[in-house]
């Protein structure tokens, strides 16, 4: 009989958790912050190796990459259909709520879920791989979940033990919830104020005919005002509530369909930039130099500008051994997303959005990061929001905007700010 | 509108079915034989010259016809936008190169007129033809038929329903790329910091914006796209290997 264990390993880098995770699974998962030469040489590798299949449920390094399939409900008949003959929608609907997972998203294409509600998912699914996986790899299991969610994981965690299969989790240092060593930092940042203006703004989503029908939805910010707000603040709520729709809103690539949503910094700048959740792809599988000249190709002095930024901050992180290696051109995940904001500060826009800024970074370098962001941001009269969930970032935010779901299609939009600035 | 149903390609069961369709309607895309036949026929009531040249418009039409009812109007037109833009740059590109290599291209003017016309509706028709192709048939259904079949179909079928899903995903990540592509650079196709360049200078820049564009696009396309096959892979063989002890173990 197995005896189940309960693992759980850190790492520093998001480099070294992909590295461990590859080595786990035997599954080839690319480090695109290497770039496209070392990415095409990795692919070579895998193809001309000898494939063994890992029979193991997993919550790969970025949630969406272990869910192959178009839609959450074929993902959940895909992995019941071995212990289940023809498994119902019934059935899916049952696994999807019994993860907090509204049945209506069962027909929605996997890449418009939030990050939570793709790890909602996912649980969905290791639950449903429970009886014939060999064992449950996780990483970063906990990172897109609100805290109010938790339970599920150790729902998932219970389940899994009680089959005597283990469990393996691998995280980043300092994760909230696995290594809570939280730094005891005193992150002082003199707030800047700018206007923000929220006029009822309304997204709607048109009907999906093709291949599978999924009905229409609208989201509307119900809320109706105009606020100074202190920066940097936090924009926060629950999981699949729609902050990644309101920063899309706030930096115009999200369309408003009805009412409006703006910003004005005291400089008179009105424009808003955002640095996804997906920082990797944001770079276009590019190297951050390449990324930054190909930006300003037309513009040497912000090219210049920019630079100067990445370098300033990238020396923030000198005792970073992955950085140091960048004279031979490895590059990491945190030189690119430095690289991006270094990009959106040249830009001098009135505000900038870091959407979940912590992902893939060790709790240290996320908070120095965003400490020297904010810093250098408010030098400049750029305001700085941060997009996330994460109860760390309190820490950090002079005010925050809280978004509430009143019903399926109504968010409120909450403001306050912390006194003690 | 469940009359339409009837008429709706990726409903038609079973998979093996739709897929024959799919082939047969698609003929005229691969082979000159289906336009030859038209013309055949239509050569009884019009010039020859002018039945050859109307059958190619008529088999684009009829391939529309065929995906409209799966497609629904509203994505039908996303499709058919980009089926003009892109059959109008591939034309307009031919005929320039045609023009300015006249020597590589060793036809006479009016078989090459004919020749990009058949090209320009080809296009036209490939595009909501594959992508009504790929969108139709789902990965997972076809993996699960295939637990029935003997080992070498098993391996085929495989390798069609991981191309499917690598196709389908394609869609995904130019959708995501746009967005990130709006992000940086609102106006699409002009770069946003231009700087205080004069007139030429600003052109010259463009030009070269524009190139490395095309190329970030098609290595971020590939890059992104291939990203989560070895994932897929893996996953595609598990659940095959499922269904099938599952299947062997129920008889």
């Amino acid at each position: 009989m197995n005896s189940a264990t309960y693992n759980i390993y850190t790492f520093d880098t998001f480099e070294k958790l992909v590295d461990r995770f590859v080595a786990s699974t035997g599954l080839y998962f690319p480090k695109l912050s290497e770039g496209k030469d070392s990415f095409f040489k990795g692919f070579y590798n895998w193809l001309s190796a000898e494939k063994k299949n890992s029979n193991f449920a997993l919550i790969a390094p970025e949630p969406s990459q272990a869910l192959s399939l178009p839609n959450p409900a074929q993902v959940l008949y895909s992995a019941l259909k071995p212990v289940i003959n023809s498994p119902s929608e019934d059935c899916i609907f049952e696994y999807l709520y019994k993860y907090g997972l509204d049945p209506s998203i069962s027909t929605q294409p996997i890449t418009t879920l939030s990050g939570g509600e793709m790890l909602l998912l996912n649980y969905a699914k290791a639950e449903a791989q429970a009886d014939y996986a060999e064992r449950f790899i996780a990483s970063n299991p906990i990172f897109w979940l609100n805290s109010s969610r938790y339970h599920y994981w150790l729902n998932l965690k219970e389940l899994y033990s009680s089959k005597q299969k283990s469990i393996d989790v691998i995280v980043l240092n300092g994760d909230t919830y696995f290594d809570n060593t939280d730094s005891e930092n005193d992150f002082n940042i003199k707030p800047l104020e700018f206007k923000l203006s929220i006029q009822e703004p309304k997204v709607c989503f048109p009907e999906i005919r093709f291949p599978i029908y999924h009905a229409a939805r609208a989201i509307s910010y119900k809320c109706h005002k105009e606020i100074i707000v202190k920066s940097p603040f936090l924009i926060t709520g629950d999981n699949g509530v729609g902050k990644s729709i309101f920063s899309g809103m706030l930096s115009s690539i999200v369309d408003i369909n009805s009412g409006n949503l703006s910003v004005e910094a005291i400089n008179g700048a009105a424009s808003c930039r955002l640095v996804f959740q997906e920082a990797v792809s944001q770079c276009f599988a590019l190297t951050p130099e390449i990324l930054i000249s190909g930006v300003f190709c037309a513009d040497y002095e912000k090219k210049l500008l920019a630079q100067n930024f990445f370098q300033r901050l990238i020396s923030e992180f000198n005792n970073h051994e992955e950085l140091q290696m960048s004279d031979n051109n490895i590059y990491t995940l945190l030189s690119l997303k430095i690289a991006l904001i270094a990009e959106r500060l040249a830009d001098k826009p009135a505000l900038l959005l870091l959407d979940e800024p912590g992902w893939g970074l060790s709790c240290k370098d996320a908070q120095l990061l965003v400490y020297k962001v904010a810093l250098l941001a408010h030098e400049l009269g750029i305001a700085l929001g941060i997009v996330s969930h994460q109860p760390t970032w309190h820490k950090f935010a002079a005010s925050k905007l809280t978004l509430k779901r009143l019903s399926q299609n109504e968010v409120d939009i909450e403001y306050e700010s912390f006194k003690f600035f | 509108m469940n009359r339409l149903n009837f008429f709706k390609i990726h409903l038609v069961k079973p998979f093996w079915l739709r897929f024959i369709i799919f082939i047969i309607v698609g003929l005229p895309l691969f082979s000159n034989f289906p336009a030859l036949f038209i013309s055949q026929i239509l050569s009884k009531f019009f010039n020859p010259e002018f039945a050859l040249i109307i059958s190619y418009p008529l088999i684009s039409f009829f391939i529309w016809l065929f995906c409209l009812p799966s497609l629904g109007l509203n994505k039908f037109l996303d499709y058919m936008s980009a089926a003009f833009l892109m059959a109008l740059t591939t034309v307009i590109t031919s005929s320039l190169l045609q023009n300015l290599f006249p020597f590589i291209f060793m036809e006479n003017a009016y078989a090459a007129s004919v020749r990009l016309l058949r090209l320009y509706f080809n296009v036209l028709a490939v595009f909501p033809w594959s992508l009504t192709f790929i969108n139709s048939f789902s990965p997972d259904s076809i993996i699960n038929a295939l637990t029935q079949l003997r080992t070498p179909f098993r391996e085929a079928g495989l390798h069609f329903a991981l191309a499917l899903r690598v196709f389908q995903h394609v869609g995904t990540v130019v959708s995501k790329l746009l967005l990130i592509w709006k992000e940086r650079y609102p106006s699409l196709l002009v770069m946003r910091h231009t700087g205080e360049n004069k007139k030429l200078k600003f052109i010259f820049a463009w030009v070269r914006w524009l190139a490395y564009s095309v190329i970030d696009w098609v290595y971020a396309s590939i890059i992104l796209t291939f990203e989560p096959i070895p994932a897929m892979v893996n996953e595609f063989e598990i659940l095959s290997e499922r269904n099938k002890k599952n299947d062997f173990s129920e008889k």
